[in-house]
């Protein structure tokens, strides 16, 4: 296999070009937290390009202290929370009966909620029936329909079957119900998969702008990304973080690097988790892939 | 049984009466209701939720063929049959949403579809005593693919300010500045771009998960041949994606007419519609901003059409035109 080892012209440019794509998608996370950081002074004459120069936690401070960004922080990881754990307790209540050869409505069910992979009322119509349901401007139309998804009931179910019988039929013998079937053995033996599935909806509903959007229209209720929103594309920083600033460069200057502060907190429970996390998220993609 | 006897069904054959058989089936339902009740107990709210949350909404969408009004509700709103349609159709901005939405959908696919197929196909490349350096690329590559939409845009208008970092460099480069927000020239590219950064490296997951399973003899009998690293792209690497290049073209095909709300709306300013004002932001702006529910549901309506019939056309074309005539179904 000498020649499969020995490098040429091609890996040298192969290499050359696949560095030069990880530092195009790392530059510009580096360059906001670098502005993040950097002297206030520093970034107010544009000299910050690439590494921080100096240190200053000024800018998180102030978001610290705007009301408005801890808010919606707070909203969004109850949000987060919220949903995801209603999307997992829908799926194994969902998975578990549809993979039980006992239960009779098995088949008809599956087909008729399968449905649902295929046809969407769309927007407005969907808006307008959460809207007779009275759940505009509550925590549960961003929370709650996220969570009946049956893609993901598919894929607990799939999980499910590939449990030997023996072990529910052991713990029916032993008189167990099958709410305690569910808990003791499903659970424990689908950690693997509703862990992938909880990452992914937890990262989409964090993420997630369209929703609150559409259905929220209440300040207090707004999650991180509307605020998002309000302070790097409307430019309403300085409605968000009240402060003393006479010098409007300067101003300008330390709302930049609030925004990227602010960007870097949304983005930070994300980058702290994801190097451990990382293999669930592929693993889920290509079960997906796969099944699908 | 006594059922039967009352209703006469008993005098009848069993097997050729229909209501019988709806009995038995009832019976054994109820049988099973009783033995199993804890399945059914389970599935109960799953039911509920699906059919509020998905079904129901179902139903609204016959506003698309009313004339919608907020006091006589979805159901008591008059039938104007294909009115609302045909209205789309005579709409002056209709030519520009459908070709906004075409254009952009295009080059999205046309851009963004392939190159995470070079990018797998070049890590492929990558030797087997390097692994850490692929590893690394790869989870480098990723990380994009979890930063939210409206940060990355919100992002690009900091990036491409007149004083952004951007125009930092092209001052230094041309002297010059340039005006990239809000100029309907750069919506496309600036779109197309953010895509492609935040999917090149997600994409590619798929492709090497396939040319794992590629076996490494192939390789080895090609190098014995005497095959140049090009040939072996060609003859092997190729080959051995081309049934998941297949699946993945169909699916995105439909893309081209569903381009993703959040962000074009993000992106796209009113200097801009004229490029960037597709059928998501305009059934989003007339629908529910400006309160026409009957006409956005049927834009909406129309295009899910659209998208559909475009995954069914793009099934059959790759079923006619690959030897084994497979395709998504």
């Amino acid at each position: 296999m000498h020649t499969l080892r020995k490098m040429r012209l091609f890996d040298y440019l192969n290499y050359l070009f696949l560095i030069v794509f990880s530092c195009l998608m790392l530059y510009p996370l580096l360059y906001v937290f670098s502005i993040s950081v950097s002297d206030g002074e520093a970034v107010w004459r544009q000299s910050v390009k690439l590494f921080p120069i100096g240190f200053n936690v000024e800018a998180y401070e102030a978001i610290a202290r705007a009301n408005a960004v801890v808010r919606a922080y707070r909203n969004s990881i109850l949000y987060t929370v919220l949903g995801t754990s209603f999307t997992l307790i829908v799926c194994l209540l969902a998975a578990y009966p549809l993979s039980e050869p006992r239960f009779r409505l098995r088949g008809p069910i599956s087909l008729i909620l399968g449905l649902t992979l295929f046809f969407s009322a769309g927007l407005i119509p969907t808006y307008l029936t959460y809207q007779s349901y009275g759940l505009l401007n509550t925590i549960w139309v961003i929370t709650l329909p996220v969570a009946f998804n049956f893609w993901f009931i598919i894929l607990v179910r799939a999980n499910i079957s590939t449990i030997p019988r023996e072990l529910k039929d052991a713990a029916r013998v032993d008189g167990a119900s099958d709410f305690r079937i569910l808990l003791q053995i499903i659970v424990p033996l689908s950690k693997p998969i509703l862990a992938t599935i909880a990452l992914f909806v937890a990262v989409a509903i964090w993420n997630d702008f369209f929703n609150p959007l559409l259905y929220l229209n209440n300040s207090e209720k707004f999650p991180l990304t509307i605020m998002l929103r309000r302070m790097l594309i409307r430019g309403a920083t300085g409605e968000v973080v009240q402060g003393n600033y006479a010098d409007t460069l300067q101003a300008k200057a330390f709302f930049r690097q609030v925004k990227m502060a602010t960007v870097i907190v949304t983005l930070g429970p994300i980058l702290l988790v994801y190097p451990f996390v990382q293999k669930y998220f592929v693993q889920g993609t290509l079960v997906g892939a796969i099944k699908g | 049984m006594r059922e039967d006897v009352t209703t006469g069904a008993a005098l009848v054959p069993e097997i050729s009466d229909p209501r019988s058989r709806l009995h038995d089936w009832r019976g054994r339902l109820e049988r099973d209701i009783r033995n199993n009740w804890q399945l059914y107990v389970m599935i109960l709210p799953i039911l509920v939720g699906f059919f509020l949350f998905r079904f129901y909404p179902l139903y609204g969408l016959q506003i698309a063929f009313k004339d919608y009004n907020i006091v006589a509700g979805v159901r008591g709103s008059e039938w104007v049959g294909l009115e609302n349609f045909l209205k789309f159709f005579e709409d002056p901005f209709f030519f520009r949403v459908v070709k906004n939405t075409v254009v952009l959908g295009f080059w999205t696919l046309v851009i963004s579809y392939p190159l995470p197929i070079v990018f797998a196909v070049l890590l492929n490349e990558v030797k087997q005593q390097h692994g850490l350096f692929k590893r690394v690329t790869q989870s480098i590559s990723y990380l994009p693919h979890f930063v939210a939409v409206v940060v990355i845009v919100g992002l690009m208008y900091d990036f491409f300010s007149s004083d952004g970092i951007v125009n930092q460099m092209a001052v230094a480069l041309t002297g010059e500045k340039w005006r990239i927000l809000g100029s309907s020239a750069w919506f496309r590219p600036l779109y197309v771009g953010s895509v492609v950064w935040q999917g090149v490296g997600w994409g590619s997951i798929i492709y090497l998960a396939a040319l794992t399973g590629i076996p490494p003899e192939l390789y080895e009998a090609a190098i014995v041949d005497g095959a140049s690293r090009w040939q072996r792209i060609l003859y092997v690497t190729l080959p051995g994606l081309l049934p998941v290049i297949s699946v993945t073209l169909i699916l995105s095909v439909s893309s081209i007419v569903s381009v993703g709300f959040e962000r074009a709306f993000l992106l796209q300013q009113p200097a801009t519609y004229s490029v960037s004002d597709v059928i998501a932001t305009y059934v989003y702006r007339r629908g529910l901003i400006k309160f026409d529910f009957s006409y956005g549901a049927a834009i909406g309506f129309f295009d899910s059409v659209v998208a559909f019939a475009l995954v069914v056309a793009a099934n059959y074309i790759v079923k006619r035109t690959n030897e084994d005539r497979e395709g998504l179904w």
